[in-house]
């Protein structure tokens, strides 16, 4: 492992550290408000300052980056979790099932991502309160985002379903279980592995498109999409710079997950 | 090839069937179907409500019949009233598709042509400070939401929003095209024969243009439809935030007033579009290979 891909992991791993301990660093919460103090400048008691209805910014940032940071691998698993169910069904054993899962696979890669998001979105209830905008949001992004992995799973699992190893296994009477749980899923940790951490920042850039657009994760929750979508004042933004923290941090996990991993799906 | 090509198209008409199904599903099963809000307007007489609920009525039908009445119709050219622009669907996607088209197209050929002629310095340069300059940039566009890009030109207020939408759908193509480009044309220029051709004494240029572009060409066309994809998606965020009456902001506007017939609709056209365009793309793959083998 490079160094730079360690240092990279080692931020991520502090930066979320600093997320789940937001309730110590920062004692506020995301929605106590200070009446006496709206749009404050950074000072000792606000680290960045507060918004205009005098909410900490500094420890909306911080439970923004819990949801986020906590939700996208969530989400990430989950559609990893389908994608590798269809993957393997529909490469290992083939036949009719292949063909219909490949045909579903092909519906959902046929639509652009956020066009899909968007309509799968918007059939959902647009009122909801904070906790379940949180459960539609990120539970979306893991059950639309199964058709890459199970595209990607599907041919390792053609691939390696020829393999001697596993030819062996079959001359040995190894039940169809037996065979997919020891050798072929082990098998295919790194490939599961390489899409997880591929479909991370995917998804967390999704949710932040889907907040700037307002139809994310509802308030007070704070999320990066809806604190980035703050940043539409352009006014209030160009007289406090210190408004675009959630975004230099967006940018710096963005940057951490692209070095552990690189960006290169082009479906999305 | 010709089969492949029938199998190609045939995917994309089985698309619209499926999709069409399965959008139809989404409106039928959604929340609040065939509920008019209108009901609750006091102005309304009791007539009129009784209309609205008998209009509701035919549509609160089984999914099978409410999916052959909405196929019908659509084949037919008649994709409804939307509830909530209360105009035909069709005019107003008449009206803004255009506009997609151009900002989509636009920033398509620029973001391509862009990422192509880096990847190509990249692989006739091959220097590693280039490609560490060229992959930092890189990095940095992909790490950044359309929507926050689009912002950024909009604040910066120096361009109108046509250009601003083009400029910023070319950049988030531009990154995508380059890694991968990058990446395929890295792989051809370290092939054997193109050592061969250097060897040969082949010029720079005759040697990056016949070795190693031509042999990668196909894999191109194959991310050329891609793209495709990847331009419409962007389109959303960025005609959203950039103001530009294009089909990603009617889809956006259709998604905040809950008008699904007139969102699916959108998401059902931009699918054929996408599917097109892959056709389009695999038929040019298809012919490339053959000249090559000519």
């Amino acid at each position: 492992m490079s160094g730079l891909r360690r240092s990279a992991m080692a931020l991520l791993a502090c930066l979320y550290l600093a997320a789940l301990a937001a309730g110590w660093l920062a004692p506020a919460g995301y929605a106590g408000q200070f009446r006496e103090s709206p749009s404050a400048p950074p000072s000792r008691k606000f680290l960045l300052g507060t918004d205009e209805l005098g909410r900490d910014s500094f420890a909306r940032l911080l439970y923004g980056s819990r949801i986020s940071l906590t939700l996208a691998p969530a989400a990430a698993g989950l559609g990893i979790l389908i994608g590798a169910i269809a993957g393997v069904a529909a490469g290992y054993l083939g036949g009719w099932l292949d063909i219909c899962l490949s045909r579903l696979a092909d519906l959902f890669l046929s639509v652009p991502w956020l066009f899909l998001l968007l309509s799968v979105r918007a059939t959902l209830p647009l009122n909801v309160n904070p906790l379940e905008s949180i459960a539609i949001t990120f539970l979306l992004l893991g059950l639309l985002g199964w058709a890459v992995p199970a595209r990607i799973v599907r041919a390792a699992a053609r691939q390696l379903k020829g393999e001697d190893f596993m030819l062996q296994a079959r001359a040995r009477g190894c039940s169809p279980l037996r065979m997919l749980t020891l050798h072929l899923l082990p098998s295919m940790r790194p490939v599961l592995a390489a899409q997880f951490w591929t479909s991370i920042p995917l998804f967390i850039l999704s949710e932040t498109n889907l907040g700037f657009l307002g139809l994310g994760i509802a308030e007070p929750l704070p999320s990066w999409g809806n604190l980035l979508a703050g940043l539409q004042k352009i006014d209030v933004v160009a007289s406090s710079p210190w408004r675009l923290a959630p975004l230099v941090l967006l940018l710096l996990v963005m940057a951490c997950f692209h070095l552990i991993v690189p960006l290169e799906d082009p479906s999305r | 090839m010709r089969t492949r090509l029938l199998h190609r198209l045939a995917t994309v008409g089985m698309t619209v069937i499926l999709g069409g199904f399965l959008a139809a599903t989404l409106v039928r099963y959604a929340p609040g179907f065939g509920v008019d809000e209108r009901e609750l307007d006091t102005r309304f007489s009791r007539e009129t409500i009784r209309r609205l609920r008998e209009e509701a009525g035919a549509r609160g039908q089984g999914i099978g019949s409410y999916y052959v009445h909405y196929m019908a119709r659509v084949l037919t050219g008649d994709l409804g009233v939307s509830a909530g622009f209360r105009r035909p669907v069709a005019a107003l996607i008449a009206e803004r598709f255009p506009e997609t088209v151009r900002s989509a197209g636009a920033g398509l050929a620029c973001g391509w042509t862009a990422g192509m002629l880096l990847a190509l310095a990249g692989v006739t340069v091959a220097r590693r400070e280039f490609d560490f300059l060229t992959g930092a940039a890189v990095a940095l566009l992909l790490c950044i939401p359309s929507a926050v890009m689009a912002f950024a030109f909009v604040f910066a207020g120096t361009l109108e929003t046509g250009a601003a939408a083009t400029i910023v759908i070319s950049l988030v193509i531009l990154p995508r095209v380059f890694r991968y480009a990058r990446s395929i044309l890295g792989r051809v220029a370290t092939a054997p024969h193109v050592f061969m051709a250097l060897a040969r004494g082949n010029g720079r240029f005759r040697l990056v243009w016949v070795h190693v572009l031509r042999p990668a060409w196909p894999s191109l066309l194959a991310l050329l439809g891609v793209s495709v994809s990847m331009a419409l998606g962007a389109a959303i965020p960025v005609e959203v935030i950039c103001d530009s009456p294009g089909l990603g902001q009617l889809a956006w506007q259709a998604a905040l007033k809950r008008d699904l017939p007139l969102l699916i609709d959108i998401t059902l056209l931009i699918s054929v579009v996408t599917g097109v365009s892959g056709f389009a793309a695999e038929l040019a793959q298809t012919r490339t290979a053959k000249g090559d083998s000519l």
